[in-house]
């Protein structure tokens, strides 16, 4: 079970909770100016500094099909999916942790998990960092923090990041006040697909953007307090939505059921926009024959690498790619 | 050069200015470059703080305050930085204001004024405040606990209390020699 097909706390807001450590070894030039001799060597040292439990995969065997299913689960980056100097994937699938080496900074230390659950991923986060730590002349200075290839990311180098679901908040025309609101206290909210992306499917990125003169448990708590208040305003307004006129929220949930159910062709774009309308229904209790961890396994599946990876990987047009994903999500909600 | 306008801080910012055919000239520091502009008697672009998040993420990048800083008083400071090299990657703070980001860890050491004043851009004079690697922190009490017996070691002398002023000698040189 991942992130996205396993079941977490307030599901219903919360798809999934994230921390990331920026690292790079002391010692070592940052990537940029690196030779392909010191990248296999730091990958060498950081492998062997995890130890037992990680899985580590050669980027460079891997086609860019399989590279893309792993940027589309959010294991790796766009950028480390083309990267032609080396650099590894290490990936421990029980603790939900992969560390990209030689990324942008020589480690890049990931734990995701469902539903809200910073304070997890973050204590995870850690056992893995201070074996890192442990191991490794790791590049720090008392007055920066962590060193990182980017100043952007000096001090302590944390990225905390929620993935929610806000339906209600979308249709009632209230991201972009929430936005302004939350960037006031250091915290940007981006679309599913990180910098620069469209928020579809009302999933939207919720993160840290301080980095310095603050902690990584205050950054947590305080992330942590603002999802939980709007849990409560999305919520709220989605009783509102309910309330007001049933039938109208009840008839746009079933149809989009029946359009995932039914349909034939299906781009993307039109798979998201259903899917926002199902796990609102899902959530409001007019849904009730599937559950959040189905809809989650069929929100990575039909993305297009996924989809041409697990079926048959073959490379397939446009055309043909919307008829299979329109099977797909059919024998998913038929399960 | 010294600022055109308090007197006091060194320059940083070159300004031409022509009016009706008559043109004037400023060097100002980055504190009174601001104040004009505030006043709106510098008609120019500063960059502000958290001006941009994707600062450092593209080529005009994170060290864009350099690009004002452009011609008399850039061709100066990259005469004095040019030679000066990392020890570690051989990086030129041009190349780092070129690409937007740091050399290496090392850099940030020997690059530290130049680096300072984009650190502060991004993260305002916060002092770091996180989690510290455990070889660090080691490091740290290590350190402490030196000041602390070097202090006990002149309270020792200054009392004359010879003997145990040797003992905690020994002790410093042992703890000195460990690394």
């Amino acid at each position: 079970m991942a992130w996205y097909n396993d079941i977490g706390k307030e599901n219903d807001v919360v798809v999934s909770s994230r921390i990331r450590f920026a690292r790079n070894v002391a010692d070592y030039p940052f990537e940029s100016k690196m030779d392909d001799t010191s990248a296999k060597e730091v990958i060498e040292k950081v492998t062997k500094a995890l130890g037992n439990g990680f899985e580590s995969i050669d980027l460079s065997d891997l086609t860019a099909v399989e590279s893309g299913a792993l940027v589309e689960k959010h294991l790796i980056s766009p950028n480390f999916a083309k990267k032609k100097t080396p650099h590894a994937l290490l990936q421990n699938d029980k603790d939900r942790v992969s560390v990209m080496v030689c990324e942008e900074d020589h480690i890049r230390l990931q734990c995701i998990l469902p539903g809200l659950a910073l304070d997890e991923a973050y204590k995870t986060a850690c056992i893995y960092d201070d074996r890192l730590d442990d191991k490794l002349n790791i590049a720090f200075s008392g007055e920066l923090g962590y060193l990182t290839h980017c100043p952007t990311n000096l001090g302590i180098g944390m990225r905390a990041s929620v993935m929610v679901f806000l339906p209600a908040l979308t249709m009632t025309r209230s991201m972009e006040n929430l936005s302004v609101q939350l960037s006031k206290l250091g915290f940007i909210v981006r679309g599913m697909y990180g910098e620069g992306s469209q928020p579809e499917g009302c999933l939207y990125q919720i993160s840290n953007r301080i980095t310095m003169g603050v902690t990584e448990e205050d950054t947590i708590k305080r992330l942590n307090d603002i999802v939980m208040q709007i849990c409560e305003k999305e919520r709220k307004a989605r009783e509102m939505l309910k309330s007001d006129n049933y039938s109208a929220i009840a008839d746009r949930v079933c149809r989009a059921y029946g359009i995932l159910k039914y349909a034939r062709i299906i781009s993307s774009k039109e798979f998201l926009k259903h899917f926002a309308d199902v796990r609102l229904g899902i959530a409001l209790g007019i849904i009730t024959d599937i559950t959040y961890e189905t809809l989650g396994e069929i929100m990575i599946g039909v993305l297009p690498a996924n989809l041409v990876l697990n079926n048959g990987n073959k490379p397939l047009g446009d055309f043909e790619r919307d008829v299979l994903r329109a099977d797909y999500i059919r024998g998913n909600l038929e399960k | 050069m010294i600022c055109n306008k308090c007197g006091k801080n060194n320059a940083e910012f070159y300004y031409k200015q022509t009016i009706n055919g008559q043109t004037s000239e400023y060097a100002l520091c980055a504190k009174c470059a601001e104040e004009l502009k505030n006043q709106g008697k510098l008609n120019i672009k500063l960059p502000s703080l958290f001006d941009d998040y994707s600062i450092g993420s593209g080529d005009n990048g994170l060290f864009g305050l350099s690009e004002l800083f452009g011609l008399p008083y850039g061709t100066q400071k990259t005469r004095h930085t040019e030679k000066k090299k990392c020890t570690l990657c051989a990086s030129t703070f041009d190349e780092l204001v070129k690409s937007g980001k740091v050399g290496c860890a090392k850099c940030y050491e020997v690059f530290a004024d130049e680096l300072n004043r984009s650190v502060e851009s991004i993260h305002g004079k916060a002092k770091y405040a996180g989690k510290k690697p455990k070889k660090y922190k080691e490091k740290e009490s290590k350190e402490d606990k030196l000041k602390a017996l070097q202090a006990e070691l002149k309270a020792a002398i200054e009392a004359q209390e010879f003997e145990r002023a040797a003992t905690l000698r020994d002790e410093i040189r042992g703890m000195e020699n460990n690394g």
